[in-house]
């Protein structure tokens, strides 16, 4: 979390002294050039003019819980977070990660796919994104964390036995409640980096943002969702824990839903 | 105010009670008691009649929609119209009818009549989960959820037309739901033998299982059955059959000045299964019920009766004359006698008050008051139960239980008074649901609304509030308080619950078969271009991804015929043959994001070489 911290402060400090956002991080200005073309025609709406996630159409969400009133912005790219990728928490994510959501999409969000975009535009445009935070002239991005077979154990009773007694343990149901439904006793509580209420998934109401399958879970419990109160486990549970709480989630979504295990 | 905590004796001395309390009244005012700030209070708590924007109904009212096919939720008092339920009708609004879902439930019909709409029970009182309608036309009976209200479930009726009168079990759960025929057939319907002979034709009373959605077992009787009832101890059921006759014209059902009331024992019936009394036809349990056989008794009430309603206290069937200008009180706590043999059935009537002409369905306040619609009088009677027991015993001449008449417009059919079908009834909205409306509203040419008119019975005499037009034809309605349904409502589906909700776009092929998994997220659909070819059966199977509330997507095929929508967290499919080659959008029909217009796909048809 201290590069997040420190790279908000450095945003702070650009925003303060009127910085323009740097480019020379782009090998080729030519291709943040494109990447702007691109990013004009197809993503400033939502994701605004200054990439902060404030664009004429962009709210995803808004709506009331627990009296709180909770409004979800499409990504804000001066922070330098992402949620979704396969690096190590507090890191950048790879080009082929920022590929693989311009190019499918992300599930329950406004976010579409874009493979009617030539690979050349999505490519440029990842480019042009990458200028919106001083992180990317700063840092490298991470390398993808590695993750084998999974292993045969996962979705056994057994094994969704130890992923329950984790799931209380670890303090998974602290938000996401016992249940799965999102509703932990610090769930009306929670604030993302941008200081704005959040809400835990409820994982009991159907598809996963980025997969509902076991390896798509035990990712992120690997990675964190950077940005949100979701933290990583990879220093704090072994890899068998991991695994074992992928069972017992994968367990709660198929709860009373016997067709999903067949998938 | 009760009179309990008055001294025991002053209990039940009218005069000295009365007395008593002007002196209190007087004393209170004199001394300041009673302050302003009270009487305002008196003022607030009137009945609320008006809904005024942005705020909310006390009550759903829960509105069959007659040969429409549909049912339809209004916010009562204001009478608005919530939601229209499709369910025996094809509706291209919401797709019903073109999807692979409502078409695998409506197995080709397209024609329904729905008359009677009951929600499901919790000892006596609505827990809000589900309503059944039957479907006269095709006889049908079809389960909506209330957390979706949307049809869930439509099963046959076998052996039977007319499919009418329907109730499900009150006490202590809705584990049964009954549902009577109203045309005598032949069980074994194939045009062969005898077919034309009315004397071998049944009436048949259906007991469905509420959970699973099947018939449990049939009983068959030589009358025909029209509306029905359920008690409020889970033992008995009730049918009114105005063809005691078992004639085939008008003129042989209209021979006899009295008909029944059949009333159903539940336990016999449970015996009866269970020693395996009953002949097995098509797969179902079917129960001789004539008289004699202990399952059903025969209550001889004048003539050709209709509608037959429970007392809220549990303690009176009351069936209407129809022809006969009177009611029929049955005290269900006589039954049990009857069924013993130990009094005739037509001693369990109580009371056969004279109330108007054409008397069709009773409700009823709480309070110890029934309201009967009376058809030919075009006009709503109230009259008070156990007046009409006592002048029963004891008639006196001149006096009479009807307490009070309202005239509505025009010809009434059912009415219904808030909660008056549970234990809660609380005596505050009744409605008129009126066959004719005339002149009440602007001249709209020859097929003119219905209408249904709000009355205030909260007070002792009836208050008309309100005329409402409605599309053909509300039968039959109920009235259920706001807290008992509002909480089980959702705003979005649970998604996984749909066994092809979609979690990843998709295009599968297998020869010439194409599956499309398609997500709906405003203002895009997962994929912008599906290609298939000419000839292809395709399917596309559409899963609405947003969870906002109120934000639905619309999947129309432009030039194939095909529309419907699904709302957050929703999935639906549909299946047709790409026959016609081209390109062809497919856009989103309800309005969901400022880039709704834009949210379309093409839908590319490569032409056979």
């Amino acid at each position: 979390m201290r590069t997040t911290v420190g790279s908000l402060l450095v945003m702070l400090l650009g925003a303060v002294l009127e910085v323009v956002p740097a480019t020379a991080v782009a090998a080729d200005a030519k291709l943040v050039a494109q990447g702007k073309e691109v990013y004009t025609a197809h993503c400033v709406l939502c994701h605004g003019e200054k990439g902060d996630g404030k664009g004429l159409t962009g709210i995803i969400a808004r709506y009331q819980k627990h009296g709180v009133v909770i409004q979800l912005y499409p990504r804000d790219f001066t922070a330098g977070m992402f949620k979704f990728r396969t690096t190590p928490t507090g890191y950048l994510p790879t080009d082929a990660d920022l590929l693989k959501t311009v190019t499918e999409g992300i599930l329950r969000s406004g976010m579409p796919s874009h493979e009617d975009v030539s690979l050349a535009d999505r490519k440029a445009v990842i480019a042009y994104i990458k200028t919106f935070s001083p992180r990317w002239t700063e840092e490298e991005p991470g390398e993808p964390i590695k993750i084998g077979k999974v292993p045969s154990y996962v979705g056994t009773a057994a094994s969704v036995k130890r992923g329950k007694e984790l799931y209380k343990k670890v303090g998974c149901f602290q938000c996401h409640g016992l249940s799965g439904k999102g509703d932990g006793p610090s769930s009306a509580t929670l604030k993302d980096a941008w200081g704005d209420a959040i809400l835990p998934f409820d994982f009991t109401s159907g598809a996963l943002k980025m997969g509902s399958g076991p390896v798509d879970i035990y990712r992120t419990f690997v990675t964190g969702l950077d940005g949100t109160p979701m933290p990583s486990y990879e220093e704090s549970l072994s890899e068998k824990q991991r695994w074992d709480i992928v069972s017992y989630c994968l367990a709660v979504m198929q709860q009373g839903k016997p067709h999903l295990a067949e998938r | 105010m009760s009179k309990y905590w008055l001294p025991k004796t002053l209990r039940s001395r009218r005069g000295i009670l009365f007395t008593f309390l002007t002196a209190s009244i007087a004393t209170a005012l004199v001394v300041g008691i009673v302050s302003v700030p009270s009487l305002v209070e008196a003022k607030k708590n009137k009945l609320r009649t008006e809904v005024h924007p942005g705020e909310l109904d006390d009550y759903y009212g829960f509105f069959s929609g007659g040969h429409s096919g549909e049912v339809r939720v209004l916010g009562l008092p204001s009478m608005r119209l919530l939601k229209r339920i499709a369910v025996f009708n094809v509706d291209t609004g919401s797709g019903w009818g073109i999807t692979n879902e409502s078409k695998a439930m409506m197995g080709g019909m397209i024609v329904g009549d729905t008359h009677h709409c009951h929600g499901s029970y919790k000892d006596g009182t609505y827990d809000g989960k589900y309503l059944w309608v039957n479907d006269k036309a095709n006889n049908r009976l079809a389960r909506i959820r209330l957390d979706l209200m949307e049809t869930d479930s439509i099963i046959k009726i076998p052996h039977v037309q007319g499919t009418h009168g329907t109730f499900p079990q009150r006490y202590p759960q809705t584990d049964w739901v009954v549902v009577n025929s109203e045309f005598r057939t032949p069980v074994d319907n194939e045009g062969k033998g005898n077919f034309e002979d009315p004397s071998t034709y049944g009436g048949v009373h259906t007991i469905v299982d509420a959970h699973k959605m099947e018939v449990i077992a049939q009983v068959i009787v030589p009358c025909n059955l029209d509306l029905a009832g359920t008690d409020y101890q889970g033992k008995y059921s009730f049918a009114t059959s105005y063809n005691s006759e078992g004639g085939a014209t008008i003129s042989q059902m209209l021979a006899r000045d009295r008909d029944w009331l059949v009333v159903f024992n539940w336990d016999a019936i449970k015996q009866a299964l269970k020693k395996g009394s009953y002949k097995v036809v098509d797969g179902v349990k079917m129960l001789d019920g004539k008289p004699g056989t202990g399952l059903a008794i025969y209550i001889p009430i004048p003539k050709n009766p209709h509608g037959v309603n429970i007392s809220p206290d549990g303690k009176y069937a009351i069936a209407s004359g129809k022809v006969s200008p009177t009611a029929s009180v049955i005290a269900i706590d006589k039954l049990a006698d009857a069924f013993a043999g130990k009094i005739k059935p037509k001693d369990c009537i109580v009371a056969e008050p004279q109330i108007g002409l054409g008397p069709l369905h009773t409700t009823f306040d709480g309070r110890g008051n029934a309201y009967t619609s009376l058809f030919i009088d075009s006009q709503i009677v109230k009259w008070n139960i156990q007046k009409a027991i006592d002048l029963y015993q004891h008639p006196k001449e001149g006096d009479t239980a009807v307490v009070d008449r309202l005239d509505i417009h025009y010809q009434v059919g059912h009415t219904m008074a808030s909660m008056a079908e549970t234990k809660e009834a609380d005596g505050k909205f009744l409605v008129s649901l009126n066959k004719i409306s005339k002149d009440r509203f602007l001249n709209v040419g020859p097929l003119k609304p219905e209408n249904d008119q709000l009355v205030d019975i909260s007070g002792k005499k009836m208050r008309l509030i309100e005329d409402e037009p409605s599309y053909v034809e509300p039968h039959d309605c109920i009235i259920v308080r706001r807290d008992l349904v509002e909480p089980h409502v959702l705003d979005r589906a649970v998604m996984d619950e749909h066994p092809l909700a979609v979690h990843k776009n998709a295009i599968e092929r297998d020869g010439n078969k194409v599956t499309v998994h398609l997500t709906a997220n405003a203002p895009v659909y997962g994929m912008q271009k599906v290609e298939v070819n000419e000839g292809d059966e395709v399917t596309f199977i559409v899963t609405n991804h947003d969870e906002i509330p109120d934000l639905s997507h619309g999947f129309c095929i432009s030039e194939y015929n095909i529309n419907f929508v699904v709302g957050p967290f929703q999935t639906k499919s549909v299946t047709f043959t790409a026959d016609k080659p081209g390109m062809y959008w497919i856009y989103c029909t309800n309005f969901c994001h400022a880039l709704h217009l834009e949210m379309r796909l093409r839908l590319l048809v490569k032409a056979k070489a």
